[in-house]
């Protein structure tokens, strides 16, 4: 920075190029009509027939009504709860897996990219495909339990334990881990790599153990994407909707399972609070992602790189 | 106390050997440097001392006790690395406090240790800053204080201010003299420049191309090199053909008294600031040349003198010769270090 009176030299020009706020707006303009049309304008339709405002079915007045039906349901809490359970879990195991998986693999990242083009096979293949293939695996007559028969482990399908629409939801949970484990690895890899030996060997020079290098370096640099990365995954898994309408039971239903049953019921009533439900779902992720951002945000300021 | 000895200590990446056969010994508090350019393996000593690097064979024993099978962790040592590595979700406080924390020290006691080592190092007022608001100076003290506070038996610092500028260095220089002082803690210092290194230390030992050449006060391995190499690294770098007969170095127009055993071929090397230039003297026997190059440094100039024999370099507080003038060179005796010429690399 100059100092006004200390020196006489010809002002700065700023180096890079320069962009005015008219053609900043012009240039995003195509990005942010998308979005504010897709997601924006899909909120604030939601939000009006949350409200009972479907003039095309007859309803033209808005009320809080749905709303409440919604939030006073006693299932509203089961259903909330089995969601909560599905996403945290998984996030948790996927976690924890990929902290694990990240920890071994660097070294052999810092010397391959391989490692990377592995990671991002899985990231390919679409939620459904694995939903489908763990409920050809898992199911009572899926290849598992048969293969279980052929060998002599298992008497018949009946005896086979239930993990697809199951009440802990395993199914759902083995899909989500599956698809999610490479992509915290993968964030996590990025962190690990960037942060190189040096400081463990700091750390052990100054009498750190293995463990504590572990829990007093390691862990405290990666925590902010470990935490970014998860609460995304949690963010997902708490509005996808496919995974659990294969994979999950009929009852207790989870939420978007729920507003889509009732946004695709006969009775046009219904639609409100299925769309008061995705809502619900909507705020919850809405918070999810603002709370990554601010963890990253957080962790840069701290100088970690992320 | 503080005593470190390596004895034939050799290091190995894969196949290539980076240390052979070093036998070093630090007293207790001492602070020697260990002097190389770069690559020349100073650094994998270091942290094979700190025990981040098994060595191939040889031991390292610290204060007299065998220190080769026990983990860095375990090792009384602490690296301060070029780096400063300091832990960037700490603050400047927690960051000096680290090692303690691990070592399971806490209270009073610890407290009292942390806050000597930030009065030591100057860093009171900063106990709560985060580290990178920082300089890059403070930055470089909190890791020393955080080394230190440890109270290690041997400080290990692997070129520790190489990335800060000239002035900081000098004062981080002051400030290692005066921590070493006050602390009585023995330093094995790893640099790559000299005058760093002469600075700094009590003893030099200098590592060329993995192998230690010398050691020594700084103005021993200076002044009175032990090899041809070793010379060239201090800049001496005037080398002077002739052979040695009877006790004497007999070179073009140069004949200098020597211990050393009679052989047909022999060098004589001098510093360039040690060659004297006079006008030329027709008929004088003194060799003579002609100046063909001038090169300001500063507060002192390089002139290339060519004579019959080669160039000769020759450094000069403000010089008065100008380019093409002829003059006569002087080499003094006392100035000449004499070495059978098999030793030249």
């Amino acid at each position: 920075m100059l100092h006004p009176g200390t020196s006489s030299t010809p002002a700065v020009r700023p180096t890079g190029r320069t962009t005015t706020a008219g053609t900043l707006c012009l240039l995003l303009g195509p990005a942010l009509a998308v979005v504010l049309v897709l997601f924006a304008g899909g909120l604030v339709l939601g939000m009006l027939q949350a409200g009972g405002y479907v003039p095309g079915r007859g309803l033209s007045s808005l009320t809080v009504e749905h709303v409440g039906n919604v939030l006073l349901d006693s299932e509203l809490l089961r259903s909330f709860g089995l969601t909560f359970y599905i996403s945290a879990t998984s996030t948790l195991i996927a976690c924890l897996v990929s902290v694990l998986l990240a920890m071994a693999l660097v070294r052999l990242a810092g010397r391959s990219r391989t490692i990377y083009f592995l990671l991002q096979l899985p990231l390919t293949v679409p939620h459904l495909v694995i939903a489908i293939s763990v409920l050809l695996l898992l199911s009572p007559s899926g290849l598992i339990a048969r293969l279980g028969v052929t060998v002599g482990l298992i008497d018949g399908a009946s005896s086979f334990p239930l993990l697809v629409n199951d009440p802990l939801g395993i199914g759902i949970l083995a899909v989500y881990v599956w698809k999610e484990i490479p992509f915290i690895t993968f964030m996590l890899l990025a962190v690990l790599k960037n942060m190189g030996t040096e400081l463990l060997e700091a750390g052990a020079t100054l009498k750190a153990t293995r463990r504590q290098r572990f829990f007093h370096i390691t862990l405290p640099i990666i925590a902010p994407a470990l935490g970014a990365s998860g609460l995304i995954v949690f963010a997902f898994t708490f509005g996808a909707f496919e995974v659990p309408y294969l994979l999950g039971r009929t009852h207790p239903l989870l939420l978007p399972v729920w507003a889509y049953r009732n946004y695709s019921d006969i009775d046009l009533l219904s639609r409100p609070e299925g769309i008061a439900i995705g809502l619900l779902i909507t705020v919850i992720i809405i918070v999810s992602i603002v709370l990554s951002h601010l963890l990253l945000g957080f962790a840069r300021k701290r100088g970690i790189t992320v | 106390m503080g005593r470190l000895e390596l004895r034939e200590l050799t290091i190995r990446y894969g196949a290539k050997t980076v240390i052979s056969e070093l036998n070093l010994q630090l007293q207790d508090g001492e602070i020697l440097s260990l002097l190389g350019p770069s690559g020349a393996g100073k650094s994998t000593v270091l942290k094979a001392v700190a025990g981040l690097l098994p060595p191939f064979s040889g031991s390292i024993a610290i204060n007299g006790q065998p220190a080769d099978h026990l983990p860095a962790e375990r090792r009384d040592t602490v690296l301060i690395f070029q780096k400063p590595l300091l832990f960037p979700f700490l603050n400047v406080g927690q960051n000096i406090a680290f090692g303690l924390r691990m070592t399971g020290h806490r209270g009073a006691a610890a407290r009292q240790r942390i806050e000597r080592m930030i009065a030591i190092t100057g860093l009171q007022g900063l106990e709560l800053r985060r580290v990178h608001q920082l300089s890059g100076g403070q930055q470089q003290r909190v890791a020393l204080a955080r080394g230190l506070v440890l109270e290690p038996s041997i400080l290990l610092l692997d070129e520790p201010f190489s990335s800060l500028d000239a002035e900081l260095r000098e004062q981080m220089r002051e400030l290692i003299r005066t921590i070493q002082q006050q602390t009585k803690t023995t330093m094995l210092f790893v640099t790559h420049d000299q005058s760093e290194a002469f600075g700094v230390s009590d003893r030099v030992a200098l590592l060329l191309d993995g192998r230690l050449r010398q050691t020594g006060p700084p103005e021993q391995v200076f002044y009175r090199p032990a090899d041809v190499d070793v010379a060239r690294f201090f800049g001496c770098n005037n080398v002077l053909p002739g052979s040695i007969r009877d006790g004497y170095f007999h070179g073009a127009r140069v004949r200098v008294p020597t211990e050393r055993a009679d052989c047909n071929e022999a060098v004589a090397m001098i510093r360039p600031e040690d060659v004297r230039l006079y006008p030329a003297v027709p008929g004088s026997d003194r060799p003579t040349g002609r100046i063909s190059g001038i090169r300001f440094q500063g507060a002192m100039s390089r002139l290339t003198v060519t004579t019959e024999d080669g160039p000769v370099s020759v450094l000069s507080i403000r010089p008065h010769w100008h380019l093409g003038e002829l003059v006569g060179l002087e080499f003094p005796a006392d100035r000449l270090h004499v070495f059978p010429a098999g030793q030249e690399k």
